[in-house]
């Protein structure tokens, strides 16, 4: 199955779960009502935090940027019209912050090419996994973390979350050129990254 | 798609479904929702007054210690307890 069918059955099933459409719940979050707002953060919060924490590895971290993703959703609620999904929307929010993240850890840290996440003291946790999952999961992020902050986006939107070409170039602002070649790119880097960490 | 390929397909697919905690409850909190400012609020009011609440309740012993201090001449306990000045009749008779 394509990921972007994958995709798209999710997010069918996330809205047949809901009692009322988004774009209704969107309204009446513009009109002030919270209870209507959290549900959208409820329903887009798995997401947004799967796309932080695959751009910068270290949960913790993730868990704060995610909910400046949606604090920045809440105050910009009157300037939302509607004109991409509000998934996409927020993505591409959750890729800038976490971009933005990067860039503060690298100045921090010093002049670095990649971010190199805290992903030692802060991994993601899953006491329902086993340990071979949790191994898998942990290279995996580590090599993330070694792709370069496009290549990783790149990865990240397209084969972890399943967005399209199209999708993909709208959150990164880029032609659809561009992520053809960079996600072949991206897939080459990795595939030589897991190989040395395997 | 050669097998290398679907082998990383696979690998990233194990990334997608990653446990996560819940950060609505944070989030509300933060943008100022009224639910959670309610549900936090006697807390948040309780520490913000417990120090005027504690300042007002020593003022008040520091005043009464004074008067005692003051009426009675010393801050025994017989002072404290206000029988200094009860007889053995006066305290048989109050016990009765």
């Amino acid at each position: 199955m394509e990921a972007s069918e994958r995709k798209h059955i999710e997010i069918t099933k996330e809205r047949s779960s809901l009692t009322e459409p988004i774009e209704q719940l969107i309204k009446k979050a513009k009109l002030g009502d919270h209870q209507a707002f959290k549900q959208l953060v409820v329903m887009h919060e798995r997401q947004v935090m799967a796309t932080v924490t695959g751009m910068l590895g270290d949960v913790e971290t993730a868990k704060d940027i995610s909910q400046q993703v949606f604090i920045r959703f809440f105050r910009s609620l009157a300037d939302y019209r509607g004109d991409s999904r509000l998934g996409t929307y927020l993505t591409r929010i959750a890729i800038n912050l976490s971009l933005n993240e990067i860039k503060r850890k690298q100045r921090t840290i010093g002049n670095l090419n990649t971010y190199k996440s805290d992903l030692g003291t802060n991994p993601v946790i899953d006491h329902s996994a086993s340990p071979e999952q949790l191994e898998t999961r942990q290279l995996v992020q580590s090599a993330l973390q070694q792709l370069p902050d496009e290549a990783r986006a790149v990865i990240v939107l397209r084969m972890i979350e399943g967005y399209s070409t199209k999708e993909t170039a709208e959150i990164l602002g880029l032609p659809m050129g561009t992520i053809g070649s960079r996600l072949s790119r991206a897939q080459d880097k990795l595939k030589s990254i897991l190989k040395q960490l395997i | 798609m050669n097998s290398e390929d679907k082998n990383l397909e696979k690998l990233l697919l194990s990334q997608k479904d990653l446990p996560y905690v819940s950060i609505a409850d944070d989030v509300m909190s933060q943008i100022g929702d009224p639910t959670s400012q309610k549900r936090n609020g006697i807390l948040v009011d309780m520490t913000r007054w417990f120090p005027k609440v504690a300042a007002a309740c020593l003022l008040v012993i520091f005043a009464m210690l004074l008067k005692t201090y003051i009426t009675e001449g010393n801050l025994d306990t017989d002072a404290l307890m206000g029988i200094s000045e009860m007889t053995i009749d006066e305290a048989y008779t109050f016990y009765e």
